[in-house]
């Protein structure tokens, strides 16, 4: 590598590295004990045995995990479909297309505010359900918002992602529509062979490169679930947020523990799905396929 | 036919809670169960313009977003013209690289950088605020500068250099309204994902530079649909403005090149 690339990744490496390395040392450091700002200077898993021993903590990871996997899993299937659909019917209709594509930038505290606003039980569906003659009273109309279920923080991943699934798959898709399928089919090609030769080979590795973004967001996503989620099931973001924000220092520990856990699960994850998808059909062409 | 309604319905479902946050934002009374608004008006829109946290956070969150654009640019230009190129590192380990900000979960990130940030006297300052969201704003920028580069190839840059082009040169003549149009998208993600982030303002910022989801996020919290809504609108505006102003800078008028 000569000099003149060093000094143009320089800047790259150095910010990325910076961050990254010294988010990891004081995270490994403070979560093992040594905190000398209030005066811990001696090495313990005395934090860790409490996050993975403690049976609240233990339902958060767990009901973090149940968020991020239904609404990755429903954002994928759904935005598939969609992309099917935006394949054949967005040449007819190039305003709605675009139109759908809207919530990509909208930021996760307007759509939350937006969910609260159409969800909840003074919300815009239950007052339509009431003037219907469904409900007789406003407590009749069932708990989306602040919910056990995270049904309110499911539904705007939903609303960002399925959007954002499509127009991520719809460009392999037409590439599929090229004539891969007619092609196959012309040569014989069963039904079953052109899913499994033709169609999975080239939308798979973007769908295990998409599971692993909306996973690894949706898992420590804050903001949603601190204005929507429920007051008696906390996500592990929020419980990191809690103990993070308070005054009383001693805690810090215990919330870097976390914080290590929930990244440890991040990167667990994502290796775990990259191996899987490098072991199926079209797996060994994952980066010349994309880039 | 079917496709046609389901992308009817699907857009139908984008746009209704929308309209309802719009609605929100004019309504000075909207008791349950109206489904639309009693009586409208201008007061919640004043109220907010009021507030003495308004014009600081707006500008604040304008600024912050622009000088992060900038210097994820100039971060992730020059990288991505070697990455590009180069083959001394997979392309596996690449990808993992530039995408490890999307994987490591923010809030572990910006909470334990928080201590080397108050090491290096960076909390509370925009330079603090900055560097803390092009951390988070370079894999969107380096993902769509990159696939720019491969796009474009070597090809013209060295044929104006054996004709002895020099390299600010061929910057100017070549590469730049080549790139232009990627080079504007990148520049128009940069901004709507820095003015949209939270975490990173609230803890490296320290609670002293007001940005507009520093505000937004109570407001939604406690349920104050008028005012959460009326600075969405502004937070919205604000992401227009500053992405078309972006674009207007930065060229995206098609210089031969169309893609």
């Amino acid at each position: 590598m000569t000099k003149k690339s060093l000094l143009f990744l320089g800047p790259f490496i150095l910010l990325n590295s910076a961050v990254i390395l010294a988010a990891l040392f004081k995270t490994i450091q403070v979560s093992l004990g040594y905190y000398p700002v209030i005066g811990l200077r001696h090495y313990t898993l005395a934090y860790f045995k409490t996050v993975l021993g403690d049976a609240a903590f233990q339902r958060t990871i767990g009901y973090s995990l149940y968020l991020a996997l239904v609404a990755t899993i429903l954002a994928l299937v759904l935005g598939l479909g969609m992309a099917f659909i935006l394949l054949k019917a967005s040449a007819k209709h190039p305003l709605l297309a675009n139109f759908f594509k809207i919530p990509i930038a909208l930021p996760h505290i307007i759509v939350a505010l937006m969910m609260l606003q159409v969800l909840s039980q003074s919300g815009l569906i239950s007052r339509l359900l009431y003037q219907v003659g469904v409900l007789q009273q406003i407590d009749q109309f069932p708990l989306l918002i602040h919910d056990k279920g995270g049904i309110g923080i499911i539904c705007v991943f939903l609303y960002k992602e399925i959007p954002y699934v499509a127009v991520s798959t719809l460009a392999i898709l037409k590439q599929l529509q090229l004539g891969y399928v007619q092609v196959a089919a012309n040569l014989g090609a069963s039904p079953r062979q052109i899913f499994g030769r033709v169609i999975l080979p080239m939308v798979q590795p973007i769908l295990a490169t998409l599971f692993i973004i909306l996973f690894c967001f949706t898992f420590t996503s804050f903001e949603v679930p601190f204005i929507l989620g429920s007051p008696a099931q906390e996500t592990i973001a929020v419980t990191a947020y809690n103990l993070l924000t308070q005054a009383d220092l001693t805690v810090r520990p215990t919330a870097f523990a976390l914080n290590f856990i929930m990244s440890l699960i991040c990167l667990a994850v994502t290796l775990l799905v990259l191996g899987i998808s490098a072991r199926l059909p079209g797996g060994g062409r994952r980066h010349r396929e994309k880039n | 036919m079917k496709r046609t309604s389901t992308l009817l319905l699907a857009c139908f479902l984008v746009a209704l809670p929308l309209v309802v946050l719009l609605l929100w934002t004019v309504a000075t009374q909207w008791l349950y169960p109206a489904l639309i608004p009693q009586q409208f008006g201008g007061k919640v829109l004043g109220q907010m313009l009021q507030e003495p946290n308004f014009w600081p956070a707006v500008l604040n969150s304008f600024v912050i977003a622009l000088a992060t654009t900038v210097v994820t640019l100039l971060i992730a230009m020059p990288a991505c013209k070697v990455l590009a190129s180069q083959h001394f590192i997979s392309q596996q380990l690449l990808t993992f690289m530039i995408y490890l900000p999307f994987i490591l979960p923010a809030i572990a990130i910006v909470t334990s950088t928080q201590i080397l940030f108050i090491q290096w006297h960076l909390t509370g300052t925009f330079t603090g605020i900055i560097l803390s969201h092009t951390y988070f704003t370079l894999p969107y920028a380096m993902q769509i500068i990159l696939e720019s580069y491969r796009k474009m190839g070597q090809g013209y840059a060295l044929t104006a250099k054996s004709l002895g082009a020099k390299p600010w040169q061929i910057l100017k003549t070549i590469t730049w309204p080549l790139m232009a149009p990627g080079i504007a998208t990148a520049a128009g993600l940069t901004f709507i994902v820095s003015l949209s982030q939270y975490l990173p303002t609230f803890f490296i910022g320290g609670g002293k530079i007001m940005t507009l989801p520093l505000i937004l996020l109570p407001y939604a919290n406690n349920g104050r649909f008028n005012l959460a809504s009326a600075y969405s609108l502004v937070f919205l505006l604000v992401t227009m403005i500053g992405v078309l102003l972006l674009k207007q800078l930065i060229g995206g008028r098609h210089h031969g090149a169309r893609n």
